[in-house]
């Protein structure tokens, strides 16, 4: 048991590191203007990341057992982790990466490893969702900012009156951010061992069972809630985050953009009901919430009338687009080989 | 990485080691002000002038460690968030300085008579001048460290200026009401002279209140 | 948490309202206190100084608490320090009425009765000024989009006070009314003093539609 919670642990540090890091992307502005205290954003960020990867984390987890069923421990444990060593490193060269695309294309290198065939079908819904997430929060925030505005401008209300509502506002968009991002990204930090959990269904009574899966989606919302909790007062703090320096109104708006894209793509019900609707249904992908973000601030740039767009990093998006994936492909494939021919473990089955 | 946090914090120190020596000379000003207007109350020209060139030379002097202040502020990128309020808070320290020297050139270009009904009260009012400057330079030595004292010495800046507001008032009323100056232009002579150092105060308490904006802006209450 | 479930809002609305009323008081008080010394009664414009000594002590209060809550219910911590400046430079101009009345009933200048309209119309203008300013306060936290209104009356007011400032300097200067300098002197420091009250109000009035444009989204 020992040995395969050490093979999670590659998964869980994953989990930890992106509740430190994402959180700031929530409730950064927040916290960082004193309109709420750390204390109560971390304690909403950790409860409601948990309950969306628990209640709402199976379709994106699914999306990505899809995209490659690793049915060997050491070889997800390996997947995780180069996936998180990808992050780390293209970080420190300051490229804006995803989790979602180095988890992607550490799961495509296990793919060419193990010669099982990638469903590229799959694999293009992913690359669509990572393209659509930015325009779509560029979207939606440049219709939220106009809804906004109309509303500030006719309403008259006391400045604290609004103060205290947009507060409020704050909170419950992040919570929402939260319960988004749980169920979205949870896929990435517990997806790879869905066809190998270390759990076994637990009976609960007579007629509750707690399943592998469901116990599995807990250990990585609750990765993701330690991250939070634990480390992400420096990041929230620093003028590292993306929404740092936006006013309260405009941080919401960024908020509700970015959460909003990372529901639309991991929401079984919303797809289900367009299914029977007889529409379009949207895929549910593990996206990025960071992308969103810069997806979200742009939108509103161009709703002033079209300056501050950060072409550059819009540009180093782009960049990581291509290189995150092929970089975390390419080390997963080397790391298997050496966990296989060195630690003689089987990686695949 | 611990070169540049290594230089970085070397950067912080010369930045305070300036703003130190930047308040030392704003209260040796405040000393030689004080000095020089006592003084002349009593009538001693000779201190009077040694004090008066003290106070310009600090002043002069004041002006140069104050462009460093700038300098190491804006070029070191040092505190990019409240670049501007620590300069409009130096700069408007800096008033002090000057209204302090300009009052001595004043008494030395146009002295005034001070009758010796009010010299006790002129002597009071330089002494509160002296003491709200006092306070200013000890709530500005917080500005970096320490912050929460910087409201205590606010505080007591803004009574010693009201203190200094009540002596102003009395040598108004003595100088307009009393019957040893007949002359309207001797009264307002006076009176002016007494508006004068009153304003060091009140520019002391002016830059009290932008500190106490600063502590506002910058609060950093934990969370 | 407990401060965004409970509306602490309300009480700091209070503090502030209460503080305007004591600036609004004040600047009522220093025109009536003005006139009278203008008339010559010192001794009613004493009284008037006193009210507004008290007015400022209570203002003062009020602002220590304005400061306080702000801080302890962590109201718009965003722009609190605009807030509290502007409140802030309200109390200036108290103090400078304040100052105005003392060296009136002090000194007791002798307004030659062919300019003591013109000192009534300038006190008048400043006192307006400060007026259209405190309901500009008023309109900057409750209806912030009719805020330039009020600021553009402000501007006109000081233009008023300003006018008059010139004329009536014409008139001590260039008229055979006033022959002593020392007397010239005296009243041209009274009337730019009074306009400096209107000048604090421009100023002020120029910031607060600075803190507007911070609020646009």
């Amino acid at each position: 048991m020992i040995l395969k919670l050490f093979y999670l642990s590659s998964g869980l540090f994953m989990g930890w590191s992106l509740g430190a890091n994402d959180a700031a992307n929530i409730f950064g502005t927040a916290v960082g203007t004193k309109m709420v205290r750390f204390t109560t954003a971390a304690i909403i960020s950790g409860v409601f990341i948990l309950l969306g990867a628990l209640l709402s984390g199976a379709g994106t987890t699914g999306t990505l057992g899809a995209l490659g069923a690793i049915k060997a421990l050491p070889g997800a444990f390996i997947v995780s982790l180069t996936a998180a060593l990808t992050i780390m490193s293209m970080t420190k060269a300051g490229l804006p990466v995803s989790t979602s695309q180095a988890i992607v294309g550490s799961i495509l290198g296990w793919n060419f490893f193990a010669g099982a065939t990638t469903d590229y079908t799959v694999l293009y819904r992913i690359a669509g969702a990572w393209l659509f997430t930015p325009i779509l929060a560029a979207l939606f925030s440049v219709g939220l900012y106009f809804l906004f505005k109309a509303i500030l401008e006719n309403i008259k209300i006391h400045l604290f009156s609004l103060d205290w509502i947009i507060k409020l506002s704050l909170i419950l968009a992040g919570a929402f951010g939260a319960y988004s991002l749980g169920m979205n990204n949870i896929a990435n930090v517990v997806g790879v061992f869905m066809s190998v959990s270390p759990f076994v269904d637990i009976q609960v009574g007579d007629y509750f069972v707690l399943s592998s899966l469901q116990q599995l989606l807990f250990f990585g919302g609750a990765s993701i809630a330690i991250g939070v909790i634990t480390y992400s007062k420096n990041v929230m703090m620093t003028i590292g985050s993306g929404i740092y320096r936006l006013s309260p109104v405009t941080a919401l708006i960024v908020v509700l953009s970015s959460s909003l894209v990372l529901f639309l793509f991991a929401s079984e019900n919303l797809q289900a009901g367009l299914i029977a609707l007889g529409l379009p249904a949207i895929p549910l992908v593990p996206v990025s919430q960071s992308q969103g973000v810069v997806g979200a601030i742009s939108g509103i740039g161009i709703a002033k009338g079209g300056g501050n767009i950060n072409t550059r990093l819009l540009g180093k998006i782009v960049v990581g687009w291509l290189l995150t994936p092929l970089c975390a492909g390419i080390l997963s494939y080397i790391s298997l080989f050496i966990m296989q021919n060195v630690f003689l473990q089987k990686v695949f089955i | 990485m611990n070169f540049f946090l290594t230089s970085f914090f070397k950067k912080k120190m010369r930045l305070e080691q300036e703003v130190e020596a930047y308040l030392n000379c704003l209260a040796e000003i405040c000393g030689s002000f004080t000095l020089g207007v006592k003084s002349y109350l009593e009538g001693d020209q000779d201190t009077f002038r040694k004090c008066s060139k003290a106070t310009s030379q600090g002043e002069k002097k004041a002006d140069e460690i104050l462009k460093n202040i700038k300098y190491h502020l804006y070029a070191n990128t040092l505190y990019p968030d409240y670049q501007k309020d620590i300069t409009l808070i130096f700069d408007q320290m800096d008033d002090v300085a000057d209204i302090s020297n300009q009052v001595l050139i004043q008494l030395s270009l146009e002295s005034p008579y001070i009758p010796a009904q009010v010299k006790e009260l002129f002597s009071e009012l330089v002494d509160y001048s002296c003491k709200t400057t006092g306070e200013l330079v000890n709530g500005a030595r917080h500005l970096f460290h320490n912050r929460v004292m910087i409201e205590d010495h606010a505080n007591k800046v803004y009574f010693y200026e009201n203190e200094a507001n009540r002596i102003l008032e009395r040598i108004l009323t003595s100088v307009h009401q009393g019957d040893y100056l007949t002359e309207l232009a001797y009264k307002r002579h006076v009176a002016l002279f007494a508006i004068k150092i009153l304003s060091i105060s009140e520019q002391a308490y002016k830059v009290a209140k932008r500190l106490v904006f600063y502590l506002i802006k910058s609060d950093t209450d934990s969370y | 948490m407990k401060n965004i479930i409970q509306n602490k809002s309300k009480d700091l609305q209070n503090e502030i309202d209460n503080y305007l009323k004591c600036i609004t008081d004040s600047s009522l008080l220093f025109f009536e206190g003005a006139r009278e010394a203008y008339r010559g009664d010192y001794d009613d414009a004493e009284n008037r100084y006193r009210d507004i000594s008290e007015l400022e002590r209570r203002a003062d209060e009020h602002l220590k608490a304005i400061q306080y809550k702000l801080y302890a219910y962590n109201i718009a911590p965003d722009s609190r320090a605009d807030i509290f400046e502007l409140l802030d430079g309200l109390d200036d101009i108290v103090d400078r009425a304040k100052k105005n009345i003392f060296q009136i009933c002090v000194e007791k200048p002798v307004i030659p009765d062919c300019m003591k309209d013109d000192f009534i119309a300038i006190t008048a203008a400043s006192v307006d000024a400060v007026d259209i300013l405190i309901q500009g306060v008023r309109s900057f936290f409750e209806d912030v989009n009719s805020l330039e209104g009020y600021i553009k009356n402000v501007y006109l007011y000081e233009k008023k006070a300003d006018a008059l400032e010139e004329k009536i300097k014409r008139s001590i200067f260039q008229s055979t009314v006033v022959e002593e300098l020392a007397r010239k002197f005296q009243l041209r420091y009274y009337v730019e003093k009074i306009a400096m009250l209107s000048d604090l109000a421009e100023n002020l009035a120029k910031k607060m539609l600075m803190y507007k444009i911070k609020r646009i989204i």
